[in-house]
This record gives structure tokens, sequence and C-alpha cells, in this order.
């Protein structure tokens, strides 16, 4: 019996080693490229006096940059709004991200199928529209619900409610986030195995205890993983604190980093902007820290074993309909209001005012323009081509990385796991500069290709790829892998046939949140398009910054929103989302 | 991995620089003068076939077709950037390639100065080429053009008659406290107190400014998006934002306090272009009064005087408002040392 072990495992281990190995170090090793070119480039740069300079020319090194952050009394007040408007945003955004998960995932919410669509697709409305939308409802002075607050109670203006605040960041940030969040999140209430709860209340455990000492704990790594990395990508929000904080000098980190880019100066201070982005780069590397000392014992998490596990629905009774007017209201003022604010601009015939009596004077002669540019229509195909690209070569790539993360207990697993952490910390327009001086020197045809882009957005995505895939791997089980393994199957086999089967609907979700997010990615096809690899965005974001055309670009975010809606409806039907609403 | 992406550098340096020494210099050589001169511009344009120019804005597309229409045997392909990221791009580009991505680029002295500081603009003798002296300027480098002009403006409907300021000190008075009035990130309309009074006396003006609390929108599209909404009374910024208001029947009026800023923008060519002579013969053609009424037709036009040469120089006649020119690189050095420091001052 010894004999017959023997010869079935050592071929195995063998084959383990050979090809597994390989292919870690290798993954590890792309990795490690992607995040270091964007790192170095940031850290070089921070060093660069860059006043009137680019960081490659002949300029001198310094420390001035980190002096004059460090001296300026302004850097602590804007560390400190940061974090206050991080901690608001991700605790709202983590909120309602978990209650919808919880009911769609968990419970027999009625038309559940719809208020899925209709909580992803606004996912492809630009922010800067959405917020837009915010600012029509709530700016003090003559927003829509203010007006009504004034008119019912006779208070004098302007207010009572203010969005140009910290609390309105934080909400309409917070908000805005969450069909993101519940993307990366709702899979693991999906796949959470009901019994261990049951088995809790089977032995004395009260419901607050259960949920206490069993769910909360089983869902830790997950929603920790989420917070945290939410946290940090919250960090280099922008169109929220720009649209709402700008104006009265509430300043977080992205916006007083778009301050020092975008002075009367001709050059953007590259240098300085380095240097503000080291110190997100020192708080990420803090929360890594903390993330990494926080899932220490992954295997504990796992509720996916080799005996079976039944994600099954809880029945909230006549609940469920208090419990779809309460989706509902969300809906109707984080996905309607956009929606219906994109639609309204792009049939508009000028500026006003959503109003009924406006309606009538609505026209479609926007769509007809775009329907016959040859530059939309090439800018479309950029778009699709670039978006559906990202979005499967960063979900194949987040696949491996995030399952050398969970299973090697090596070096690799573990940089595998942190790597992709730290470039979320690098603001877009540090990545994409990296890029633009990086590939504008390699005689290969990269630069000016959709392919510069589509590097540049797998390396600001693969992070989010990785917190999608991580979180589904940990509530796997070794042992089904283990057991694949002694029946024979190399680590490709197990990999294709048992792994990512089960982790099937973590994929499509990846996949489908890069593509919403590539869809509307600005800076990066910004910072490195040219005459052939213009994408939609970036025609809108010449017509909404440059041009002021409100009303054109949202007419360019139809189309989007369109295409984002449909696919979300193919993979909703793909992951089983869809199930029966009679359940 | 030892190295990473960089090991290779010093092989792609070499590889460069002898692609550099190979390689012909672009096929662009100086012309014969007179109509001799545009016979063989354009004939040498007609055989490069196409030409590549970045736009800041896609409103220009009626210019292309009109461009098209002219010279269809040369495709004028066309891009969307911002003059600020088209600049960091062409000089990254014309530091390490034989070849920059773009023949035409719409340039402002702001934006352009660094690619005039380091000599990557083309020059040429326009004039042997026809081209009007009025259309030239920053030493022939850039030519043709329209004006950007930074102004102020309120909507009527919320101010009345008598409340309009007449004066810089009326914006002072505490009806405009709170909010009332808003500018752009950058505060660079408000640069224009500098014009009207010396350094220090500009300097104690702005303080008191600040303390009125002015709203700073992340740029002149948000800033003109809220006032027409009716969230502001009073905007300061690019006036000809102003007139597509106008257009649009939107409450608006000059606040007749100047001087105004106007901020040239012109087109140029780079010694690396692809397509030199396909560049210089649309520049040509943008200079020329055909390419001059394109521009025209779609908004951009000269802020310059005769009052009658567009709506907007008009309108600054009817305000008698001066103009301050930025057409040369020390005008434009010298608006920007301005802009630094007021926005010390107004957002410390």
């Amino acid at each position: 019996m010894r004999a017959l072990d023997a010869n079935v495992l050592i071929p195995v281990r063998f084959r383990t080693f050979s090809y597994a190995q390989l292919a870690a170090t290798g993954t590890v090793a792309l990795v490690l490229v992607m995040v270091a070119l964007p790192i170095v480039v940031l850290v070089f740069t921070s060093f660069r006096l860059t006043e009137d300079k680019l960081p490659f020319e002949d300029t001198i090194f310094t420390l001035q940059n980190y002096r004059g952050l460090l001296a300026a009394g302004k850097t602590y007040t804007v560390l400190l709004n940061t974090l206050w408007y991080a901690l608001g945003a991700v605790g709202a955004g983590f909120t309602l991200a978990m209650v919808f998960s919880w009911l769609f995932e968990r419970t027999n919410i009625p038309f559940r199928s719809i208020m899925i669509v209709l909580l992803l697709a606004p996912m492809a409305i630009p922010s800067i529209v959405k917020t837009m939308g915010w600012i029509l409802l709530l700016n003090p002075v003559n927003g829509t619900f203010n007006v009504l607050l004034r008119d019912w109670t006779g208070a004098a203006g302007p207010g009572p409610v203010n969005i140009y605040s910290l609390t309105g960041m934080m909400l309409v940030s917070g908000i805005g986030m969450v069909p993101s969040i519940y993307v990366l999140v709702s899979h693991v209430f999906a796949r959470f195995d009901v019994r261990l709860e049951e088995s809790a209340r089977a032995s004395g455990a009260t419901a607050a205890t259960t949920f206490r000492r069993i769910t909360v704990p089983l869902l830790r790594p997950a929603l920790l993983t989420g917070a945290i990395f939410y946290f940090v990508n919250t960090l280099d929000n922008f169109e929220g604190p720009a649209l709402l904080g700008m104006p009265r000098d509430i300043f977080v980190f992205s916006t007083y980093i778009y301050r020092s880019l975008r002075t009367v100066s001709a050059l953007p201070n590259y240098g300085l902007t380095s240097a503000f982005a080291m110190v997100l780069l020192a708080l990420a590397a803090v929360l890594v820290v903390f993330y990494a000392r926080s899932v220490r014992h992954a295997e504990r998490f796992a509720v996916v074993t080799g005996k079976g596990y039944r994600p099954s629905l809880i029945n909230l009774g006549r609940w469920r309909w208090l419990a779809l007017a309460l989706v509902v209201l969300y809906f109707s003022i984080s996905a309607l209001l956009p929606l219906a604010i994109v639609l309204w601009a792009s049939l508009s015939p000028g500026f006003s005012v959503p109003s009924l009596s406006g309606l009538a004077e609505a026209t479609t002669a926007r769509y007809v323009k775009l329907a016959h540019s040859e530059i939309f229509h090439k800018a479309l195909m950029n778009t699709l081509l670039v978006t559906t690209a990202t979005a499967t070569a960063t979900t194949l790539l987040s696949a491996v990385v995030a399952w050398i993360a969970v299973r090697q207990r090596s070096i690799w697993g573990k940089l595998a796991d942190w790597l992709p952490f730290i470039n979320l910390a690098n603001p877009s327009i540090i990545l994409a500069s990296a890029l633009l001086f990086f590939f504008v020197g390699i005689p290969l045809p990269i630069y000016g290709s959709n392919w510069i882009i589509i590097i540049g957005l797998i390396m600001a995505y693969l992070p989010y790829g990785t917190r999608i895939m991580g979180p589904a791997y940990l509530q796997i089980h070794k042992e089904l892998e283990e057991a694949a393994r002694i029946s024979g199957a190399s680590t490709i086999q197990t990999m294709i046939r048992i792994v990512l089967p089960l982790v099937k609907t973590a994929v499509w979700r990846g996949w489908l949140w890069m593509f919403i997010h590539g869809t509307t990615a600005t800076t990066i096809p910004v910072v490195l398009g040219g005459i052939d690899n213009q994408t939609v965005t970036t025609l809108l974001f010449i017509t909404l910054l440059e041009e002021g055309d409100l009303e054109m670009a949202s007419t360019m975010a139809v189309p989007l929103v369109v295409i984002c809606g449909l696919l979300t409806l193919f993979v909703a039907r793909q992951t089983l989302l869809l199930r029966t609403d009679t359940n | 991995m030892t190295g990473g992406p960089f090991a290779a550098v010093p092989y792609l340096a070499v590889v460069l620089a002898l692609a550099y020494a190979i390689l012909p210099a672009p096929a662009y050589a100086a012309a014969p003068s007179g109509s001799a001169a545009m016979e063989e511009l354009s004939k040498n344009a007609k055989k490069e076939g196409e030409v590549i120019w970045q736009l800041a804005s896609s409103r220009i597309e009626p210019v292309v077709k009109a461009f098209q229409a002219k010279y269809p045997e040369i495709k004028l392909r066309s891009f969307f950037k911002t003059s600020r990221d088209v600049v960091t791009q062409v000089i990254a580009e014309d530091r390490a390639r034989n070849q920059v991505s773009v023949d035409v680029l719409s340039l402002d002295l702001q934006r352009g100065t660094p690619l005039l500081d380091r000599r990557i603009v083309a020059s040429e003798d326009w004039s042997k080429l026809g081209v009007e002296p009025s259309q030239l300027w920053a030493d022939g480098l850039i030519v043709g053009g329209y004006d950007t002009v930074d102004g102020m403006y309120y909507n009527p409907q919320l101010v009345q008659a008598a409340e309009v300021p007449r004066r810089w000190e009326d914006l002072l008075h505490p009806r405009w406290a709170n909010y009332q009035i808003a500018t752009t990130s950058s505060g660079s309309a408000l640069t224009a107190i500098y014009y009207t009074r010396n350094g220090p006396d500009a300097d104690a003006y702005l303080r008191k400014l600040a303390g009125q609390k002015i709203a700073f929108e992340q740029n002149t599209a948000v800033m003109t998006k809220k006032f027409a909404y009716g969230e502001y009374k009073i905007a300061v910024g690019s006036v000809g934002r102003m007139e597509e208001l106008q257009a649009k029947k939107i409450a608006v009026a000059m606040v007749p306090v100047g001087p105004v800023i106007a901020v040239r923008r012109g087109f140029a060519t780079l010694k690396k272009s692809p397509h030199p002579n396909a560049a210089r013969l649309l520049m040509i053609w943008l200079a020329s009064k055909e390419g001059r009424k394109a521009l025209r037709e779609i908004g951009n036009h000269a802020a310059a005087f005769p009052c009658d040469e567009s709506d907007l120089a008009e309108l600054l006649c009817k305000n008698k408002l001066e103009i301050v020119f930025l057409s040369t690189k020390e005008k434009a050095k010298e608006y920007e040392t301005f802009g630094k420091r007021a926005l010390e001052i107004l957002r410390p």
C-alpha cells in the first residue's frame, strides 16, 4: 500500500512543482513588473524638481516636494478630511451594499432580477453626470429638494440641506459605490452555508449570538478585505469631492492632487503630485499590513467543503414587501434619478431643469448626430474592444493571482496577495503617465494603440479582480483540491474541473465589474489616447469638461448604459443571479 | 526579474540612437517662394495623403469637413485631447522617438510655452506661403487662431440692474458674500486685477475678495452649468461660455468690469511631424479667410478689434472693456506669475 501511495503521489507532486510552481513564479513576476513600473516612476518623480519640466528631463533630484508637502499646514487638514471622507463613504456604501447583498442573495425578495440589473446598470453612468444630478436636487440655493423643503416649512434660503459639505461628499460617494461593493461582496453571501447558522441555533445559541459568533467571523475576511480595499480606493475618488467639496474649499487628497496638477502653470507639477501620491501609498502599505494580519488563517473561513454545501434562501414572509419598498426607495434615489437625469439631458434642447412642460420640447437631434459621427463609431468600437480585452485578461490574471495568494504558503503567495493591493493607492494620473513615459521609448507597436490602454486598465483593475476572486477561493476548502489531486488530476485539471466551476459566479461578476468600469474609465484612456485609440470616454471627457456640454455627454453615455445594462442581464443569467422569483 | 522592465533601457537607447542616425530626416524641405511655393507644398501634401490634428473640442468637426471639401485628396484625421495633456505627450514623444504622432496642435501661449522653450515647434516663413502677418504670432511659430476671453458675467434674473458691479470694489459688497460669485479652481480669471493696480494693492484687494467666500469650481464647464441652473449670480471665467448660454436663451449679461484676459489659441506644427507638408497646408488654410470663417461659424473667433469682427468683439466694445492679449511668451509668463500669486492669496 505504501508503494502504491508513492507511485500515485510522487508524480503528482512533481507535476505540481513543474507546472504550478512555474506558473506561480511567472505570474507573480508579471504582477511585480506591473506594480513596480508605476511605483518606480512614482518614487523617482517624487524626488524630481518638476516645476517646468517633465520628470525624465534635465532636472535635479530634490526633497523640495516633500518639504513643501510637510510644511503646508493645509496638508494635515486635507489628510484629516480624507480619512473622514473615506470612512464615511465606505461606511455608507458598505452598509447599503451588505443589506442588498443579504436581501438579494439570502432572501426571497420579489422582482430580484430586475432589481439587480437596476442596481448595477448605473455603474455605466459617468460619475460626474450622477453628481450633477445630486447637485440639481440638493444644492442649497435652488436644489429642487431644498426649494420644496423651504416652500413646505416657510424657511428662508439657502438650505436647509447643504450638499457642499463633507457629509454630502460622503453620502454621494457612498451611494455611488454601492453597486461596485455589491459585486465585490454579494457572492460571499450567495455561497454562505446556512447550515452553520442552523447548527448554532440548534445548539442553543440565540440569533444575536449566532450572528456574532458564526455569521460575522465567516464573512469577516471578505468584508474586511472589501472594506480596506474600498477605503484605499476612496482615497483616489475624485468626482464627488471635486464637484461637492472644492467649491467650498473642502479638499481631500484627490482634489488636492488635482489642484497641484491643474494650476495656471503650463506643465503639471508631477513631482509635487507624486509626493502627495506617496502619502497615499504609505497609507495603503499600513492597510496592507493590517489586512494581512486579519486573514492570517484563511482556511478557517472555508464554507464550501467536500462534505457538500447548500446555499438556501430565507423566507421573508410578509416583510418581503417592506424590503422591496426599501429597495425601490433606494433605487429611486440612486439609480432612477441619475438615469432620468442622463435621459433628460440627452433629449432636452438646451439647458433646462427637468420639468413636465420641458418634455414637449424633447429632441432626438443629438442621437441622430451621434449616429452619423464617424469619430463616435470608431470610439465606440475601440471602447468595446478595450473593455472586452481588459475584462477578460484581468479576470484571467486575477483568477490565477488570487489562487496563488490563497493557496501558496511561500513568499510568492504573499507577494501575489499584497502586490496588486499596493497599486490601488497609485493615482490613475500617475499610472497613466508612467505608462506614457515608459512605452513611448519602447519600439513595440503598443504606444498609441489600444494595447497601451488595455495594459493600463489591467494594472488599475488587477487589485479589484484579485479582491473579487480571493474571498471566493477562501470559501472553498483545500480538501476539494486535495481530493482531486489524490485522484490523479493535475493542478490545471483541478483548477478547470473543480475550482473554477465553484467560483464561476465570482469570475463572471469580476468580468462584469471590469467591463462596466472600463467603459467609464477616464484618466487612463484620456492620457494614453491618440489618433487610433480614442474611446467614448475620451470624447465624453472633452465634451463635458472642455465644452461644458452635459447634454451631448449624456447622449454619449446612453449607449454605454444600454450596453452595460444588457451585459448585466446576460451575466446575471450566466451566474444564476436570475433565479425564479417564486423562490 | 532583476532590473525589471528597465533592464532593457540601455539597449533600447542604443537602438533608438541608431534608428535616429539611420532613418531619413522628415521629407519636408523649404519650398520656393510665392504661389509656386504653395503649389509645391500642395503637391507634396497630397503625396503625404493625410494630416493628423489634435483638437480640444469636438465641435470643430464642421471645420474638418470644410477642409476635406477643399482638399479631398488629404485625409484629415483628428483626435481630441486637451492642450495640457497633448503638451506632455508631445514632449515625451519628441524625446524618445524619431517622429511624433501628431502634425498640427491647437495651442495657446499659456500651455504651449513648454513646446516653444524646447524648440519642438517647427518654424516657417509663413509670409512666403501667403499667410497674412496679422495671423502670425509667437515669432511666427503659431499661426491663425481665435481667442478665449476671461471676464465676468451675471444672471439678470437674479441681479437687479442697480446691483450690477461697475468696479472691482463693488464685488466686495456684502450682497456678493457666501458663494454668490463663482470662478474656476485655478482662479486665473481673477488675475486680471493685477493689470489694474500695482502688485501690493492687487494683493490687498484679493485678500478682501477671499473674505467674501467665492466658490471655486472644478473648471469653466462645471461653473457655467451651475450658473445656468441659477446657482450663482456672478461667474468669472470664459466669456465664450456666456455666448453659448445666450444662444441657448439663458439669462446672462456681461459685468462691465475690465480688463478681460484674451488667451489666443492658434495652430502649430512640430519639427518631427509625420506629415510636414500636409500640416503646413492645413495651417495655412486655417489662417486663411475661408478657414477663419469656418472657425467663426463654430464660435471660435478673435476677440480683437474691429468691433464688428465677431459678436464677442462687439460685446467687449459695447462694454468698453480693455483687453489684455496674451500674445507673447513674456506676457504669458507674467500672467502665469500673477495667477500663482492670486491663487496663493485666494486659496492659501
